[in-house]
C-alpha cells in the first residue's frame, strides 16, 4: 500500500521527519518497508537554455534544438510547438525515467540524434501542462535542478498493511492512526453538494436479490458530466500512489477509494437497460467481459451486478466493459456498496482476479462508509466534471450494520500483558483511535469503530492498548516453569546418534528437498508394481522436478553426488536422514518414515603426502553400515546377496537384517542408473530404515566384567571355493559351545598365484581364555583341535600348510 | 706387581667403556671424561703410580695405559658423534609437514542451527516435539484460525496434496497436536521441515522452523518477550538489540515480529538490513483464544504464547551467509566450512 506524505498533510498537521514517522508507524504495526523521495527521479532534470532552433531535415513537426545546461551542449529533437530559441526549458537527461515508466534515452529520430528530452508539465507530473514544453522565467540560471527550481519534496510510503486491518488500505485510515498516535487533530475533507431538484429515485432504482452477499448498496445519480481530464492536483495524488490518470470520472472514483478505502464504481447510466440496478448470483456458465476485455465465465456463486436485463459489473471486482464511462458519458449512476467479503473472495480467486476493489471487499470495509464515500465522489463529479448531483441518495440496506460493545477491564488487560498501566490511560489510549469507553471500573464496554472489522473481542483491544502504549513499554520477565518435562523422544535421539556416528566415521550431512521428479522412479529402473511407485502427488508443485514426495533416499544423494562432480569434488563420503513419504489407501495422510541414507565415492580419504587413499570399495561401505549400527547397539547383524532393490548392481550389493527384520540395503549402484544420473563414477549407497534399526537396538548397555587371566591365541588358515560366505564359517564358529573359546576374527584374505584356481584362503584367529585361571597349552590344544575338527566335519575346507 | 697393575689398568678400561655405553647425554659423557682422562682423573692417576714400576716393565705397562686411554678416547668420540646425529636426525623432523589426517564429515549448518536452538530451549525447560510433514488442512490452517475463504490464507502460498490435505506450511500445526494431547503446561518446541509454494533469492520451497509454544496459568505478554530475549541473547550474543512490533498472525493476538540489531551493521544500516539497523528474525504472540476453542483449553483459565523462527534466516546471519540456495546445493565446499 502507497501513501505520500503530502497527501497524508490533507488530513493531519504533519511536522515530523518522514523517517521518524516511518518509524513510528513500523512501531505501530503499520510495517513501512520503504520510504521513497517522490521526486528523485527529478534528478537529472535541469533547466537547459535552447540556444538555436533548427528545422529538422526529414521532418515538418520536428525541430532540432541545442540546449546549453552552462556545463555542456546537448543536441535535442523536440515536437513541441512552443519551443524557441532562447527559451528556458527542462531539460531530462538520458537515464531519467519518466512518472510513466518512459526512460529518457540517447536516440536517432529520423537521422538525427537525440541526446536529452525536453520536456512539459505533464510529461514529468509536476504541473497540468501538456501543450508545450515547460517555459521558466528569463532569470533562471541554466543547469539549476528542477527541483530546487520547484521545490518539490514528497515521498512515498510503501507500507504492508496485514490482512486484519483493511482500515488502513486507505490514506485517510493511516492518516487516522498518525492522528492517534500523535495526538494531533484528523480532519476529514469537507463535503459540499448543491443538489439538483430532480431526485435520484425517481432516476434510477436498486434491487437486491441476494442481501447475504450484498448487504448494502448506495447509488448516486450525478447527470450531465462532462468527460474530461482530471485537473492537476487529482493527477498528481494518483501518480502518488502509483495511479495513471483516465478520466476525471474514472479518477474521482479512485482516488476516492484510495482516499477512504471504500471501492466505488461509476456506470455510464444511459447504457443501464431500464436505468435499474440489480444486484443478483450469476447463473453457471453465463458469459461476462470485464473492464479489461476478458470474456470471463461466471459460476453459479458468483455475485453480479445487473441492470434491468443483463449484467453490467462483477459485483466487487471489476465493472463490465459494457456500461463503462466512455467519452461521451453524459449521465452517471455511481456505487458504493458492501459486498460480503468470503463471496468476493471466492469469486476472485475462481476468476484468478485480483482488483484494488477486491482486495479490499475481501478483507472488509467500513459497512457504515458507503454513504460517505459516494457523497464525496459526487461533489467531486459535481466540482471536476460540472455534474449535476440529483437529490437523495439510494441506500439499499437490507442488512443493516449492528453497533458492537466489547467488555473492557483494564485489569484483566494488564494481567494478560503483564503490565501495570492506569485504567485511565487505556481509556485514553484506546480513545485516541476512536474507541470511546462507557462504564467504570473493569465493567467497561467500548464501542467499537464500524471501519475497524479486526475488533471483536476483548482480547483485540488488549492488542490495541499494547500496540499504542508500545511494546517497548511491556516489562521483560520469564515464566516460571512447573518443572514437568517429557521423556526425550527416542527416534529423535537415536536420529541425533547416527548422525554424530556417521560425521565420525567421515561422512557430510547433506539436506535434499523432500520433493523429487517425476520421473525418479524410470531413472532408478524400478518396476511397475514396486512399492516405491506409492508416491504422494503434489497438486500444484513449482515444477516436474519437484512434483513427487520422496519414496527413498537414493535419488536425493544421486543428485547431490551429482551436482558435486559437477563442481569437481570426486571424492565423498555424505549422508542425509530425512523423512520419506507412502501414500496409503484409504487413509488421509501419507506414511512418514524415517531413514538414513549414505554415499561414498572417488577416494576413500584426501589424498595426502602421507596418506596415499585407494578408491572405496564395497567393504568401505559395509563397514561404515557396521560401525553405524554397533554404535546404535544393533548386535549381530547379517548381510546377504539377497532381495536388494534393482538399481544395486547384484553382485557388490547386499541386504542388512537382524533376526529376520530388514533394515535396509547396501552395495554400488548399476552404471545404467549412474548414467541416468549424469554421474562420472559409480557410487556406492546404502539406505535404512529408522524404525527397524529402533526395533532391532539390543535394550540398555550392560557391563561385562574384564577377563582377569591371559587369552591363548591359536590361528588356522583354511582354503576354501572363492565363493564360499566367511561369515557362514565365522558364525558357525560363533556358535560353537566350546568351553575356553572366546573371540574369533578373520585376520586375513587371500586368492591369489600361491592357490589353486577359484580357491582362496582365510586365516583365523582364535582365543582361548578361563575365567579362573591361566589355561596351559595343552588344554588350549585339545580345545583347539575340536574346533578345527568340527570346522573340517561342517565345511569343504583344507587347512593351508 | 706390573701384572696387577696392567690388570687393574684394563679393569679400569672396562669399567669406563661400560658406563660410557649407558650415557646418552653430552654432560654425563664429558663427566667420564674428565673422571677417568682428566688431569686428576683416574688412568692419569694410574700413570703417576709410574713411579713405582721398574724400569724395564714401564714400557709395557705404558703400552697398556695407552691403549687404554686410546681406546676410551675414541669410544668417546664415536659415542658423541652417534649423540650429535642422534640430535640431527631429531631437527629433520619438519613439523610443518600436515599431520595424517582422518576425514571428517560435517554436519549441515542447519542442523547445527536447529540443535543449538533447541538446546538453548532445553535448557529453559522445553519439550521437544515432531509431527507429520503432509498435514490436514484442519491442523495447517483452520484450528490455528484460519478459516477457509480468508485472506490471512494469502499470508502462506500453499503446495497442496489435495483440497484437504498440504505439506505443511509452518510447524504451527503441532501446537494444535500437542495441545490435544496434554494439559497444561504445555512448554514444548517444534523443529521440523516446512514447504511453501515459493521459489526465489529470498525463498526455498523447502524450509526449516522452530515452533515455540507455552501454556500455562498466568503467561504474559511480558514472559513472551523474556523468553525471546532469552534465546536471541543466547544464540547471537548478550549484548544483541532486540525490539518487538505490533504484527498479524491468525493464532496469535497481540502478535509481534520481532526484530534483532543488525549483526553485519550494528545498527548503522547495510544492504542486509535494507539500511534499516534491524533484522526481522521470527514472528510470535499470544496464543489466540480462537486456537485454545479448538484444543478444548479455557482462555479464562490459561494463556500462552507461541513463536515460529526460521532456522535459515537466522543461520544465515550467524554464519553470514549471503545466499539461501545453498543450503540445499550439499556442495561439499559449503558444507566443509561448518
Ligand atoms: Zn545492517
Amino acid at each position: 500500500m502507497l501513501v505520500t506524505y503530502n497527501w497524508l498533510m490533507d488530513y493531519v498537521d504533519l511536522d515530523i521527519d518522514p523517517h521518524e514517522l516511518a518509524d513510528k508507524l513500523t512501531m505501530l504495526g503499520l510495517e513501512v518497508e520503504e520510504v521513497h523521495d517522490r521526486y528523485e527521479y527529478l534528478d537529472n532534470v535541469i533547466v537547459g537554455r535552447v540556444a538555436e532552433v533548427q528545422n529538422h531535415p526529414r521532418s515538418e513537426k520536428l525541430k532540432v534544438c541545442q540546449v546549453e545546461t552552462g556545463q555542456s551542449t546537448y543536441q535535442v529533437v523536440c515536437g513541441a510547438p512552443n519551443v524557441a530559441k532562447g527559451m528556458l526549458s527542462a531539460l531530462a537527461l538520458a537515464g531519467t525515467v519518466l512518472p510513466g515508466g518512459d526512460v529518457v534515452q540517447e536516440v536517432e529520430l529520423r537521422g538525427v540524434r537525440s541526446s536529452a528530452n525536453l520536456c512539459s508539465e505533464a510529461e514529468l507530473v509536476v504541473g497540468p501542462d501538456a501543450s508545450g514544453v515547460i517555459t521558466f522565467p528569463e532569470n533562471l540560471n541554466p543547469g539549476t535542478k528542477l527541483r530546487d527550481v520547484l521545490k518539490l519534496t514528497d515521498w512515498i510510503f510503501e507500507i504492508d498493511i496485514t490482512p486484519n486491518r483493511p482500515d488502513c488500505l486507505c490514506v485517510l485510515g493511516v492518516a487516522r492512526e498518525i492522528a492517534g498516535m500523535l495526538s494531533l487533530p484528523l480532519k476529514y475533507p469537507e463535503i459540499k453538494i448543491e443538489e439538483a431538484p430532480e431526485r435520484a429515485e425517481d432516476l434510477t432504482s436498486i434491487q437486491i436479490l441476494d442481501p447475504e452477499r450484498c448487504p448494502r448498496y448506495v447509488g448516486r445519480v450525478i447527470n450531465g458530466v462532462k468527460i474530461g481530464p482530471s485537473p492537476f492536483w487529482m493527477v498528481e495524488r494518483l501518480a502518488g500512489v502509483g495511479l495513471r490518470s483516465i478520466n476525471n470520472i474514472v479518477d474521482i472514483t479512485n482516488f476516492v477509494l484510495m482516499e477512504t478505502g471504500q471501492p466505488l464504481h461509476a456506470f455510464d447510466l444511459d447504457r443501464l437497460d431500464e436505468r435499474r440496478i440489480v444486484v443478483k448470483t450469476a447463473e453457471e456458465g453465463d458469459r461476462f467481459t470485464t473492464l479489461d476485455g476478458e470474456e470471463r465465465i461466471m459460476g453459479p456463486e458468483m455475485l453480479m451486478i445487473c441492470d434491468g436485463k443483463k449484467p453490467v459489473g462483477l459485483a466487487g471486482v471489476m465493472g463490465g466493459l459494457n456500461s463503462e464511462i466512455i467519452a461521451t458519458t453524459s449521465d452517471v449512476l455511481l456505487e458504493s456498496a458492501y459486498f460480503n467479503p468470503v463471496s468476493i473472495r471466492r469469486t476472485s480467486k475462481t476468476l484468478d482476479l485480483s482488483t484494488d476493489a477486491s482486495f479490499r471487499f475481501e478483507r472488509g470495509i467500513d459497512p457504515q462508509g458507503c454513504d460517505y464515500a459516494a457523497s464525496r465522489a459526487a461533489a467531486l463529479m459535481a466540482e471536476l466534471a460540472e455534474g449535476r448531483v440529483a437529490a437523495g441518495v439510494i441506500d439499499e440496506n437490507p442488512r443493516p450494520y449492528k453497533k458492537l460493545y466489547i467488555p473492557f477491564s483494564p485489569s484483566r488487560c494488564n494481567s494478560f500483558l503483564g503490565t501495570k498501566v492506569e485504567p485511565q490511560q487505556m481509556l485514553d489510549t484506546l480513545g485516541s483511535i476512536g474507541l470511546a469507553a462507557s462504564g467504570t471500573g473493569d465493567n467497561i464496554k467500548i464501542e467499537a469503530p464500524s471501519f475497524r472489522v479486526d475488533l471483536t473481542r476483548e482480547v483485540d483491544l488488549y492488542e490495541e492498548v499494547a500496540r499504542l502504549v508500545g511494546y517497548d513499554e511491556i516489562p521483560v520477565t520469564l515464566p516460571s516453569h512447573r518443572g514437568e518435562t517429557e521423556q526425550p523422544d527416542p527416534s529423535r535421539r537415536l536420529r541425533a546418534e547416527i548422525g554424530e556416528i556417521l560425521e565420525g566415521l567421515g561422512l557430510s550431512e547433506a539436506i535434499s528437498y523432500s520433493f523429487i521428479s517425476n520421473d525418479f522412479c524410470d531413472k532408478l529402473d524400478l518396476p511397475e508394481n514396486d512399492n516405491h511407485r506409492k508416491c504422494v502427488r503434489i497438486l500444484n508443485p513449482l515444477s516436474e522436478e519437484q512434483m513427487l514426495l520422496r519414496t527413498t533416499l537414493v535419488p536425493g544423494l544421486l543428485d547431490v553426488l551429482s551436482r558435486n562432480q559437477s563442481f569437481q569434488v570426486m571424492d565423498l563420503g555424505m549422508f542425509e536422514i530425512g523423512k520419506l513419504f507412502y501414500a496409503v489407501d484409504g487413509q488421509e495422510l501419507p506414511e512418514e518414515k524415517w531413514a538414513v541414507g549414505g554415499l561414498m565415492a572417488g577416494a576413500r580419504a584426501d589424498q595426502s603426502w602421507n596418506n596415499k587413499a585407494g578408491l572405496v570399495d564395497f567393504y568401505d561401505l559395509k563397514g561404515v553400515v557396521e560401525e553405524l549400527l554397533e554404535n546404535v547397539n544393533v548386535t549381530a547383524p547379517v548381510f546377504i546377496p539377497e532381495g536388494m532393490p534393482v538399481y544395486y548392481d547384484q553382485a557388490v550389493a547386499a541386504q542388512v537384517s537382524v533376526e529376520g527384520r530388514i533394515l535396509g540395503n547396501l552395495g554400488r549402484i548399476t552404471t545404467q542408473v549412474a548414467n541416468a544420473f549424469d554421474l562420472k563414477d559409480v557410487p556406492y549407497i546404502f539406505e535404512l530404515d529408522l524404525d527397524s534399526i529402533s526395533a532391532a537396538q539390543a535394550g540398555v548397555r550392560t557391563f561385562s566384567p574384564l577377563p582377569r587371566f591371559p587369552a591363548i591365541s591359536r590361528d588356522l588358515a583354511l582354503v576354501l571355493d572363492r565363493k564360499a560366505e566367511a561369515g557362514k564359517i565365522l558364525d558357525f564358529i560363533k556358535g560353537l559351545e566350546e568351553e575356553f573359546l572366546s573371540e574369533v576374527s578373520l585376520f586375513d584374505a587371500y586368492e591369489g598365484r600361491q592357490l589353486k584356481k577359484n580357491f582362496k584362503s582365510l586365516a583365523f584367529r582364535f582365543l582361548y581364555r578361563s575365567p579362573e585361571r591361566t589355561l596351559t597349552d595343552e588344554e588350549v590344544n585339545a580345545v583347539h583341535q575340536r574346533v578345527v575338527d568340527k570346522i573340517m566335519a561342517n565345511f569343504a575346507v583344507e587347512i593351508r600348510t | 706387581m706390573p701384572e696387577d697393575i696392567k690388570e687393574k689398568l684394563s679393569e679400569l678400561g672396562r669399567e669406563a667403556l661400560e658406563i660410557l655405553e649407558k650415557a646418552d647425554t653430552v654432560a654425563e659423557i664429558e663427566n667420564l671424561r674428565i673422571k677417568y682422562l682428566g688431569k686428576k682423573g683416574l688412568v692419569t692417576g694410574f700413570m703417576r703410580q709410574m713411579g713405582s714400576v721398574s724400569a724395564e716393565e714401564r714400557p709395557a705397562v705404558g703400552q697398556v695405559a695407552n691403549r687404554v686411554k686410546t681406546d676410551l678416547a675414541s669410544a668417546i668420540k664415536s659415542k658423541l658423534e652417534a649423540l650429535s646425529d642422534a640430535e640431527e636426525a631429531k631437527t629433520s623432523l619438519d613439523v610443518t609437514l600436515p599431520g595424517r589426517r582422518h576425514r571428517r564429515g560435517h554436519r549441515h549448518p542447519i542442523t547445527r542451527t536447529l540443535n543449538e536452538m533447541c538446546d538453548i530451549f532445553i535448557r529453559m525447560g522445553f519439550d521437544i516435539a515432531e509431527g507429520p510433514e503432509v498435514e490436514s488442512d484442519y491442523y495447517n490452517f483452520e484450528a490455528l484460525n484460519f478459516p477457509k475463504d480468508h485472506p490471512a490464507r494469502d499470508m502462506q502460498d500453499t503446495l497442496y496434496i489435495n483440497d484437504n490435505v498440504v505439506l505443511r506450511t509452518h510447524t504451527s500445526p503441532m501446537q494444535i497436536r500437542t495441545m490435544e494431547k496434554k494439559k497444561p503446561p504445555v512448554w514444548v518446541v517444534i523443529p521440523g521441515k516446512t514447504y511453501r509454494r515459493d521459489s526465489d533469492v529470498s525463498h526455498t520451497p523447502m524450509f526449516h522452523q522452530v515452533e515455540g509454544l507455552v501454556v500455562d496459568k498466568g503467561i504474559t505478554f511480558g514472559d513472551l518477550k523474556g523468553v525471546l530475549t532469552v534465546f536471541v541473547h543466547q544464540f547471537f550474543s548478550p549484548d544483541t538489540p532486540l525490539r518487538f512490533r505490533p504484527s498479524f498472525f491468525p493464532f496469535t493476538e497481540p502478535s509481534a515480529e520481532v526484530d534483532i540489531g543488525c549483526v553485519i551493521c550494528h545498527g548503522s544500516g547495510c544492504r542486509t538490513c535494507g539500511y534499516k539497523g534491524w533484522l526481522e528474525i521470527l514472528g510470535s504472540g499470544m496464543v489466540d483464544p480462537e486456537v485454545f476453542k479448538f484444543v478444548d483449553y479455557d482462555p479464562q483459565e490459561v494463556s500462552g504464547f507461541a513463536f515460529g523462527v526460521g532456522i535459515e534466516r537466522v543461520a544465515m546471519l550467524k554464519y553470514g551467509i549471503d545466499d539461501l540456495r545453498l543450503f540445499f546445493d550439499n556442495d561439499l565446499r559449503f558444507l566443509k566450512q561448518f
